[in-house]
Order: C-alpha cells, then sequence, then structure tokens
C-alpha cells in the first residue's frame, strides 16, 4: 500500500510540477522576450518610474489570470501590449494624473513658454533639454483621447501602425489619420509658443 | 522660404522629442521582480487550487451522505405506511406462528395482543414481522389510557393455567390457598398482638 502511494506521488509530482513550470514558463518567456515594450507601453502613458513599473508587474499578473486562454492568442505581442495599454490607462484614470493644458488661455500658457529655453542653442542639445520634454508631455497631455492615446503608442518605438491599430481596435487607416493630426496640432502649438517666445524676446 | 524653414525646423524638432518620449529604460531588477511575482502568484494558485479540489471533495462526500439519510428516512416512511393492513391481518397471522410462542386467549384486548406478540420467541421468519409490530406499538398511539403494558411471563403462564384448568379446581386452590395465607397470617400476627395487649 505504502509503495503503491509512493509510486503515485512519484509519478504525479513530476507531473503536476510539469503543468506549473510550463504556466510559470510561458509566461516567463514573454516577460522575457516583451518587459522592455510593455514597460515602454506603461511609460509613455504614465510617464512616471515608480507608476510604470507598478503597471508593468500588474500587466503580467493579468497575463497569468488570462494565461488559460493563451493558446488562442494569435499574436502575443499585440494582445500583451494590449493588456499593458489597458492596465496603464486603468491605472491613469484612477490617478487622474491627465492635467490637461491650454497654451492660449490661463497662466499654465505663460509658465509654459518661460521654461522653453534658448532657441538659439543646436537642435541635439535643445532635443537633449529635459525642459522641452516637459513641454512636449504638457502638449501631448492637451491632446483629445482619441488623438492622444494613438500618438503615445506610436513613440513606442517597438509598435509599429498596425500593431497600434490591432492594440486599439480600430482601422489602421485610423490610426494613421489621427496620427497625422495628433502631429498637426502639435506642431501648430509648437509653433505658437516659439512665436510668443521670439515676440517676448 | 523661411516659413519653410520654420516647419522643417518644427517637423525635425519634433521627430527628435517624439522619439525620445518613450525612449525610457527600465530600473535595474524590474524584470527579477517580474519574474519573482509571477512565480509566487503561481505557487499561491496552485495552493489555491489544492484547497479548492479539497472543498469540491467535502462538498461532493456531504452531499452524498445527505442523500443517503434522506432514503434512509424516506425507507422507513414507506415501511411505515402499511401499518392498516397489518393491524388488520395480526388475527389470521397469530395461528400461523411457529409451536415457540406463547398462546395468547383472545379474551385479551386486540392491542395487548398485538404486544404480546412480540415477547414471542423470535423466529427467523417472524423476525421482521416483530419488528414491524413494534415499529406499530411505537407509532400508534393507543385509544386505551394507561397505555396497556405487554405481558409478563408469570401473567401469561397463569392465563394460560387458567384456560386449561377448570374452574371449580381453580376456585378451591384459590380457597386453599387462600385459608394457607390467612393462618400464616395469624400465626406470625398473634404473638405482636398479645405483646401489645400487654
Amino acid at each position: 500500500m505504502a509503495e503503491e502511494a509512493m509510486v503515485g506521488d512519484a509519478v504525479l509530482k513530476p507531473a503536476k510540477a510539469s503543468a506549473a513550470m510550463a504556466e510559470v514558463n510561458s509566461v516567463e518567456a514573454l516577460a522575457d522576450i516583451h518587459m522592455l515594450m510593455v514597460f515602454r507601453i506603461c511609460w509613455s502613458i504614465l510617464r512616471n518610474h515608480h507608476d510604470a513599473e507598478d503597471a508593468v508587474q500588474e500587466c503580467f499578473l493579468r497575463v497569468l489570470k488570462f494565461q488559460d486562454r493563451m493558446h488562442e492568442v494569435r499574436n502575443p505581442k499585440t494582445w500583451l501590449a494590449r493588456i499593458a495599454w489597458t492596465t496603464a490607462l486603468d491605472r491613469r484614470s484612477r490617478r487622474s494624473i491627465t492635467a490637461a493644458i491650454c497654451v492660449e488661455e490661463g497662466s499654465s500658457g505663460l509658465e509654459t513658454i518661460d521654461s522653453i529655453p534658448d532657441l538659439s542653442m543646436p537642435l541635439d542639445e535643445l532635443v537633449a533639454g529635459r525642459e522641452m520634454q516637459q513641454i512636449l508631455e504638457r502638449l501631448i497631455a492637451g491632446l483629445p483621447d482619441d488623438l492622444r492615446q494613438p500618438l503615445e503608442l506610436s513613440t513606442v518605438q517597438e509598435l509599429n501602425s498596425s500593431e497600434i491599430a490591432e492594440i486599439m481596435k480600430i482601422p489602421a487607416e485610423s490610426v494613421r489619420t489621427r496620427l497625422l493630426r495628433a502631429r498637426q496640432l502639435l506642431k501648430a502649438k509648437f509653433g505658437a509658443l516659439l512665436e510668443v517666445k521670439k515676440d517676448g524676446r | 522660404m523661411a516659413d519653410n524653414d520654420r516647419e522643417k525646423q518644427l517637423d525635425r524638432l519634433l521627430d527628435s522629442l517624439l522619439s525620445q518620449y518613450s525612449a525610457a529604460q527600465p530600473r535595474p531588477g524590474l524584470e527579477t521582480r517580474v519574474l519573482a511575482q509571477i512565480a509566487e502568484c503561481c505557487e499561491r494558485k496552485q495552493a489555491g487550487s489544492g484547497w479548492r479540489r479539497w472543498l469540491i471533495g467535502a462538498g461532493i462526500a456531504g452531499s452524498a451522505v445527505a442523500v443517503a439519510i434522506v432514503m434512509l428516512v424516506f425507507r422507513a416512511e414507506q415501511g411505515h405506511s402499511p401499518t392498516p393492513s397489518l393491524a388488520n391481518n395480526t388475527h389470521t397471522e397469530q395461528p400461523q406462528q411457529s409451536s415457540k410462542t406463547v398462546q395468547v386467549p383472545p379474551t385479551i384486548p386486540a392491542t395487548r395482543r398485538k404486544v404480546a406478540a412480540q415477547h414471542t420467541v423470535a423466529h427467523p421468519k417472524t423476525e421482521k414481522k416483530n419488528r414491524e409490530f413494534e415499529t406499530l406499538a411505537v407509532s400508534q398511539r393507543p385509544a386505551v389510557f394507561p397505555t396497556p403494558v405487554p405481558l409478563t411471563e408469570q401473567e401469561r403462564l397463569m392465563f394460560s393455567y387458567v384456560e386449561n384448568t377448570p374452574q371449580s379446581e381453580v376456585v378451591a386452590q384459590i380457597k386453599s390457598e387462600d385459608q394457607k395465607e390467612a393462618r400464616a397470617f395469624w400465626a406470625q400476627g398473634e404473638p405482636l398482638l398479645k405483646s401489645k395487649a400487654r
């Protein structure tokens, strides 16, 4: 009897362990390959290291929750990217960190103008400066949701427009149109800011 | 011309800024933390599923026991249902019982006879019927109060004796026994009376 149990245990334990290991391995493999992309998606939306890292962890926990359906997934990359995107959006809406700014009116516009660095600087230095990045963040935050979301995803190097379309579940053509419109708006706002800065000088 | 230059400059600036917008690197250790959390979560899930399996097993076992109890109760109730026919058949069945049973005279009320029948020596064939009678005696509330009790062995012997012996002989015996008892009483009582009189 004891021998039977031992034999049973010996047969069952590795089977259980292998099933658990397979589950872990599949998620681990995803984490291994796409960790950077997931982090960048979260970062593009949350703009904060702590929040982005928390969102990454939450994302992989969600993946673990839905791993039973992983074999049905056609494209694991976009599936994971969508989970990361929704997780980050949820987190942002929870914290309501979206602070829309209006360049044309209010004191926040003036503060933005003040923070613009000297434009006589070379482009590389301008771009590398933290101030310009902060201005861009504010301008993007001021965009409407339907333009901001594809723009944020497009800044993640690992994603192309068709993948963004798959993540957002909209046609690829719509993604391109929205990106173009977002870019035009950003350019117009940047142009306006630079004009004001030039006149001020 | 100047506008075109400005546009181009703006485009380049925007391109450069957007390319750096999400070019952040996670802090070291994030991957380790995430993998550790995944492993921990899997372990917890395994443990949770083990408990769930035990709970399901316990639930199934509990429901099986409940069903078994309900079945037993149902069967017991079904066993009670044919009581009227049993009660009617007691008269006819009694003569068929084995010779070991003690004869109960017909003058005793029917309920008493039923109860008396319980005390007959159990025959394998009649054992089941006796059990039914027991349940019948318990379940049926008799109309007579106080509740008739079964006859004792001595009572039954006395009844059989009275049945089989001529009345005159019984009367004579009772008289002789009474006289003997009276004599014995007076023989015991006389010294006491005398001592009290003194």
